[in-house]
């Protein structure tokens, strides 16, 4: 053998040291790490129990006994806070997975097999996407009722055709490969042929779109909170506490701005994440 | 001579917003066992369209293809799956023909896993004989098509295409997106592979030069149709169509000592949409009369035994 090998590189070989230098990138990492660690030991963390209502300390301003003070039932803002990255972490991931394991199969199959079938389940798509951004959410949870699961619910159905039409692009663009062609050729399984040789080949758009969304989504359920079709009392939910603090900011200003800031800050992290990830995972700085 | 392949009659039309594309139109011919057909002509002629058309990856629009006693049009789709598995096939790009995330070892191995759920052992060690049959080593096979050149994802194909013992292999151009030098050494294992494991090809390519090599009977196309075709020694000997004489005349050589006058096919080739009344080619052809613009071609006229042509005014009447 006369020709030779080049030197092995992996899929993500490179990805790193693209991002190193990327201080964006590793602020949101670490400030995205302390805000799991907080989900995670937050009976650790947590000073008082978020729910326990004391109307001798209500509406106190942060002391020492209560590091961010009460709200306006006298619970304890600061262990309030500490729970709601929980609520907020755990929305976060339930939707963009599910939107994303949803989704992908729809464009998935659109893409691989194109002509009709792609055409009906891509208009179908595109009637999800027509709607203006939260007015299909609103809209489900008209229908389905208040809280929690409906609001990952209703969250869900308005996200994953997104997944399902970044998924279609790739898929059509691999599907037309000679790769493609050979495995058909060679007599795979349809089932084989997607799920083998074109999803492992158009998964990382998802994976980017899915890092971006992921902040995205959180904000979405606090939004819904706000405006009381999400989640509802005695829910630990940032979104909701600051719709809860509503009538009263303008005097005590702690009882909106600490929950406030807790969307700002796990939603600025996850997206500098997400950038990062995006770099990282960049088609055209891909290594093939 | 028992036939492994048979087209007859093939025809394959595009309808498209300019008109009706002849892809292939009636195109007739056999393959016998451990022979290798060349299909050649410049891009456009239909040649890919034939390949794909045989290996049912386009389905045509009439007409037979009979493989091995059974006709592929109209199969069932187990049939179609048992008889795949007879057919190997090479494509032109290596580059895009071998899946890029999976392990070269993989790929190969995957017909196997797939059609004699070959599991562990055995399948390592029959992955390992296909390697060595292209002339790759066994460590190759935890790596990466791209960590491989041209000429070695070539062979990685031909090794898949090996698999599971195929009696025909259609080779859509495998050469022609390779070096020169490396060319040399794809049709040399080709040539050997075939005579050793008794191989018929289907093989198709634009450049007559690495079709000296390698085919025993030679078919010409133009603008979808055989213009001619025969046992590939009396064409390049005795090439009878204006066509075919321009194709040997402007292909390069192997040989430094066998160079040939190159003279570039001259005008435009018509749209295979809207296909000139007469002979396509008379546009063309230094030979072409007006018999030739007004009539459309004759029917094939058997010239030597087996060597058929198409065309009014044949070289050499």
């Amino acid at each position: 053998m006369s020709e030779a090998a080049v030197l092995p590189k992996g899929r993500f070989a490179g990805a790193f040291e693209r991002v190193r230098g990327n201080a964006a990138f590793f602020v949101g990492v670490v400030v995205f790490g302390l805000i799991i660690l907080v989900a995670v030991f937050a009976p650790l963390i947590a000073t008082h129990d978020p729910l326990k209502i004391d109307f001798t300390a209500k509406l106190a301003a942060p002391s020492t006994a209560h590091l961010f003070g009460t709200d306006e039932l006298g619970r304890d803002i600061f262990s309030r806070v500490v729970y709601g990255a929980r609520t907020s972490l755990t929305i976060g991931l339930i939707v963009t997975v599910l939107s994303a394991l949803i989704g992908t199969p729809f464009g998935l199959v659109a893409g691989y097999f194109g002509g009709r079938i792609e055409w009906a389940i891509m208009r179908m798509m595109d009637v999800f996407i027509a709607f203006p951004p939260l007015l299909l959410p609103i809209a489900i949870t008209a229908a389905v009722g208040q809280g929690l699961y409906e609001a990952m619910l209703a969250l869900t159905v308005s996200f994953f055709p997104w997944y399902a039409r970044i998924v279609h692009g790739e898929a059509k663009r691999i599907s037309g490969q000679l790769f493609v062609k050979s495995a058909r050729a060679q007599g795979f399984s349809n089932l084989r042929i997607m799920f083998r040789h074109v999803l492992p080949n158009a998964w990382i758009p998802a994976i980017i779109q899915a890092s971006m969304d992921f902040g995205y989504t959180i904000l979405a359920a606090a939004s819904l909170s706000f405006i009381g079709i999400g989640a509802k009392e005695p829910d630990l939910e940032w979104g909701l506490m600051v719709a809860l603090s509503r009538s009263k900011f303008l005097d005590y200003w702690w009882v909106a701005l600490v929950p406030g800031l807790a969307i700002f800050l796990t939603v600025f992290a996850v997206n500098l994440i997400g950038d990062g990830v995006n770099d990282m995972l960049d088609p055209k700085g891909d290594s093939k | 001579m028992s036939e492994l392949l048979s087209v007859r009659n093939l025809v394959k039309r595009y309808e498209t917003p300019r008109g009706t594309v002849h892809a292939v139109d009636d195109v007739s011919f056999e393959i016998p066992v451990g022979h290798s057909v060349a299909v050649v002509g410049e891009s456009g002629c239909g040649k890919s369209t034939l390949a794909l058309s045989v290996l049912q990856l386009v389905a045509p629009t009439s007409g037979q293809v009979n493989f091995d006693g059974t006709d592929l049009i109209g199969a069932s789709r187990s049939a179609l799956t048992r008889l795949r598995r007879e057919i190997g096939v090479v494509f032109q790009d290596p580059a895009s023909s071998l899946n890029p995330r999976m392990r070269v070892g993989d790929i190969v191995g995957e017909p196997l896993r797939v059609h004699e759920k070959l599991r562990g052992r055995s399948l390592h060690d029959r992955v390992t004989k296909l390697f060595n049959d292209v002339g790759l080593t066994a460590d190759a096979m935890d790596r990466y098509p791209h960590q491989f050149s041209g000429g070695q994802r070539q062979r990685i194909s031909i090794a898949r295409a090996l698999a599971l013992e195929p009696k025909l292999i259609v080779l859509d151009e495998p050469t022609s997106a390779l070096d020169v030098s490396v060319q040399a050494q794809v049709l040399n294992l080709l040539q050997d592979l075939k005579a050793r494991k008794n191989l018929s090809y289907l093989y198709i390519s634009h450049s007559l030069a690495t079709v000296e090599y390698l085919a025993d009977i030679l078919i010409v196309m133009y603008l979808g149709r055989v213009i001619e075709k025969g046992p590939a020694d009396d064409i390049f000997r005795d090439p009878r169509h204006p066509y075919t004489r321009l194709l040997i005349d402007s292909a390069p050589s192997l040989d430094p000592l066998n160079r040939r006058l190159s003279r570039p096919p001259s005008g435009e080739i018509p749209s295979p949409s809207n296909r000139p009344a007469g002979c396509h080619f008379a546009s063309r052809c230094s030979r072409a009369t007006d018999l030739c613009r007004k009539d459309p071609q004759p029917d094939e006229i058997e010239r030597a035994s087996n060597h058929r042509v198409t065309c009014h005014h044949p070289i050499g009447t």
